[in-house]
């Protein structure tokens, strides 16, 4: 049994606590930031308190917007709960109240969906599981229980793992055609940015996209694993430096590159490996993190068990680090029909739904579905007869001439929402 | 180590490559936003908010000049006066952003709500109001003021409310117009980039937020075909008691596509989005599906039988008008959609982290 007692051996090393207490406070201060910017830019109000309905993620329809001032009372305990993370004060709770708050805001709506909210989700649900408070906090200086010198080296580890999934998942993403031989959609992306300082000449030079989308695919591949290496460390870290100050530039993807830019520091870290003089016993929380590791590694090639291209169904899309992939754009027209005079009507979107979300939905079929339901539900309310729904919608992929994603006609408010392949998607062929 | 050093190299060479690239030749087929802002400006909004205010002021005198005793002749060029307001607004009602977007809604929204509330402007009729206060903005506006010059005869009361009227419709044209004489059109032109709360991406989607509250409430409404609706509403046709609902319709919608095509009034060519399209990737493909659809809602257009006002069309179930709507309907990808992908341009008016 070699794998298990290599798993025993590495369970046994240790390195200094104040590694770990590096992580927690550099993640506290960039999720300080990303919550005042959040609360500052008014979105509270924008996203989960104005909007009439919202896309809730299969599984958790129940999870629903607390509207004013719930929601506000929300983040107000979220930014409490970065500072107490800073401070490593009540840290445990204060890393359970802000995973917990964090993620129920994110699963409200999957219209903000963002690779780097999952992201953090992701850091904060680990940061729940390990000691981070054992040196550099007021919990440590309050209390010599919870004071530590190492920490089992698991704990630090598991932070660089999610690094590296996230660059390497995002790298693999990025090697298929539209990308790499069509500098697709980055063609489309770039001459739209160039008004930047420094580099918006760049940006309209016809060759420039091949450059950017395979500097862009080597660079996530293979930055984690030179972060990894003494000797190439500085250089990656400014590979890394300024491959986000340019996308950050580029894209709106507000305080991502920021967080990566902080987050990959964590390389830095000295964490010079001890070994504990005694055996580890397992704990469920090894099992815990063995499970999280394995569904990390196996999520993003979900997406295999679905027919049919994936950047155009969406089936398998979310949650895999694909980011910044396609140029995405629909027109969705909805009709309603009684089911008993046939009257039909055609709907005004907005009438439902915000500018984002109705970008958002028009284009992913999950979504298309859901407000199909919502309709349904909405007219039979007003008096129709178990109203028929139908959608004809015209999507565009990476510029090219827009076809139907949707069966149109198909009776959406009969198919079902779930993880099973969606019958009325169209072939993009 | 020698495979991590090889890759390191070529990382590095590729990244210097991206950092380095000679910047001294402009590369040829750049669009120019800025010209293209300036031109709107210039060429389009101011010119646009001004006609308005010129044409409010000579609606505001003739309004002025009439009594209980008005001849026929005197209403009729009153009416006139109304009716080269309401086709100087189908040029100035794209642009509701920037100045036109107030505090208590946008200049469209205060000045250009229909159908009008006839018990609403009736009871404050009666209450001797001149006042306007309030959010009853379909009790007033542009089109409060034509249900009261078609709305024979005149009296005290109804020709004060009237005058009030047209002067809260004035208070709200002046204060746009002049902020875009001033300040506002260096602050637009000058936002120069595609991200919300630029110059291009508002342009954009004022234009298609315009064309849709054509197409959904100009012609869907009226017509029935809204979902939740029972049958046709002809009322609810713009202009209604003036009949001039159709003119009004075909100006509105070739104010859009003026910005589109990149054209003034008297068909001057300035830029537009149709020669922005010129210069990217799959641009001109769209440009050709473009006018393929635009034309053939030209010839929907002119096939609406003009004997008829639209509301007559519309209470009859005219096809034409029908044809029209869904012409109009499968216009809208090219206009939203496609176009804001291709250029790239952010289709939300707030701002939104995208990933």
């Amino acid at each position: 049994m070699a794998i298990s007692r290599w798993v025993l051996l590495y369970l046994q090393q240790q390195v200094p606590a104040t590694a770990l207490a590096a992580v927690r406070i550099v993640f506290g201060l960039l999720m300080l930031a990303s919550c005042l910017r959040f609360i500052a830019l008014g979105w509270i109000e924008q996203q989960y308190i104005l909007p009439k309905i919202h896309f809730p993620y299969t599984g958790f329809e129940w999870v629903a917007s607390l509207g004013s001032p719930g929601m506000y009372i929300i983040f107000g305990l979220m930014t409490v709960a970065t500072v107490g993370m800073i401070l490593g004060a009540w840290y445990r709770l204060s890393a359970i109240v802000f995973f917990l708050t964090f993620t129920y805001v994110e699963l409200i709506d999957k219209t903000y969906y963002l690779n780097h909210y999952y992201f953090v989700s992701l850091v904060a649900f680990l940061l729940c599981l390990v000691p981070a408070h054992g040196a550099w906090s007021i919990d440590a200086r309050r209390s010599a229980a919870q004071a530590r010198t190492t920490v089992p080296r698991w704990t630090f580890d598991i932070f660089l793992f999610q690094l590296t999934v996230v660059y390497v998942y995002a790298g693999i993403a990025k090697i298929n055609e539209a990308w790499l031989l069509d500098a697709m959609p980055l063609r489309i992306w770039m001459p739209a940015h160039d008004d930047l300082p420094v580099i918006g000449s760049l940006m309209s030079i016809p060759w420039m996209p091949w450059v950017f989308s395979w500097a862009g695919m080597l660079y996530d591949i293979s930055v984690p694993w030179f972060l990894m290496h003494r000797r190439t460390r500085w250089f990656a870290y400014a590979a890394v430096v300024g491959f986000h100050l340019v996308t950050g530039m580029m894209f709106q993807i507000g305080v991502f590159p920021l967080v990566m830019i902080g987050m990959t520091l964590l390389f830095f870290i000295p964490a010079p490996v001890t070994v504990a003089p005694s055996t580890p016993t397992l704990r469920p929380v090894h099992a815990v993190i063995g499970l999280f590791i394995v569904l990390q590694l196996l999520t993003p090639w979900r997406f295999l068990l679905y027919p049919g291209n994936l950047y155009w169904t969406e089936e398998g899309y979310r949650f895999s680090w694909r980011v910044m992939l396609v140029e995405k754009a629909g027109t969705a027209t909805f009709s309603v029909t009684d089911r008993r005079t046939g009257r039909t009507g055609i709907v005004d979107n907005r009438m439902f739904l915000n500018e984002h979300q109705e970008k958002q939905m028009s284009f992913q079929p999950d979504m298309i579905l859901q407000f199909a339901h919502v309709l349904h539900d909405h007219f039979e309310r007003m008096g129709m007869t178990d109203p028929i729904v139908t959608a004809d919608v015209w999507v565009t992929m990476n510029g090219e001439s827009s076809t139907q994603l949707v069966d149109p006609t198909v009776d959406l408010s009969r198919e079902q929402l779930g993880f099973h392949r969606n019958a009325w998607v169209l072939s993009d062929e | 180590m020698n495979m991590v050093h090889r890759l390191g190299a070529i990382v590095t060479v590729v990244v210097l490559a991206a950092a380095c690239t000679e910047t001294s030749t402009p590369p040829q087929d750049v669009f120019n936003r800025q010209q293209m802002l300036q031109e709107v400006a210039d060429g389009l909004i101011v010119p646009a908010f001004d006609t308005l205010l010129q044409r409010t002021d000579l609606l505001a005198a003739a309004v002025k000049r009439l009594s209980v005793a008005s001849s026929p002749e005197d209403v009729a060029s009153a009416q006139s006066a109304w009716v080269s307001v309401a086709e100087a607004w189908q040029d100035a009602r794209l642009f509701s952003f920037g100045p036109a977007e107030g505090m208590f809604g946008t200049l469209a929204e205060n000045i250009g709500t229909y159908p009008v509330s006839v018990s609403k402007i009736t009871a404050r009729i009666e209450a001797g109001d001149t006042a306007l206060r309030g959010f009853d903005r379909d009790a007033w506006g542009i089109y409060g003021a034509e249900y009261l010059l078609w709305n024979d005869p005149l009296t005290v009361h109804k020709l004060a409310y009237l005058r009030a009227v047209v002067a809260k419709v004035r208070a709200e044209v002046v204060s746009v117009a002049e902020a875009w004489r001033q300040s506002y059109r260096t602050t637009f032109v000058g936002r120069n980039g595609t991200d919300p709360g630029s110059g291009t991406s508002m342009l954009f989607n004022a234009t298609i937020f315009s064309f849709e509250q054509m197409k959904n409430y100009g012609l869907g409404l009226p017509l029935g075909r809204l979902a939740g609706q029972s049958g046709p509403e002809p009322q609810a046709v713009e202009a209604y008691y003036s009949g001039r609902s159709r003119d009004l319709l075909k100006r509105h919608y070739a104010a859009v596509m003026r910005i589109w095509e990149g054209a003034l009034p008297n068909g001057t060519k300035i830029q537009g989005f149709r020669d922005y399209l010129t210069t990217v990737a799959n641009g001109q493909r769209l440009i050709d599906e473009t006018l393929v659809q635009h034309k053939r809602v030209e010839d929907a257009f002119a096939s609406v039988p003009t004997s008829e006002p639209l509301s007559d069309l519309v209470r009859a179930n005219d096809a034409s008008v029908m044809v029209l709507h869904t012409e109009v309907l499968k216009l809208t990808r090219f206009l939203k959609s496609e176009l804001s992908s291709l250029l790239g341009i952010a289709i939300t008016y707030s701002s939104g982290d995208g990933d």
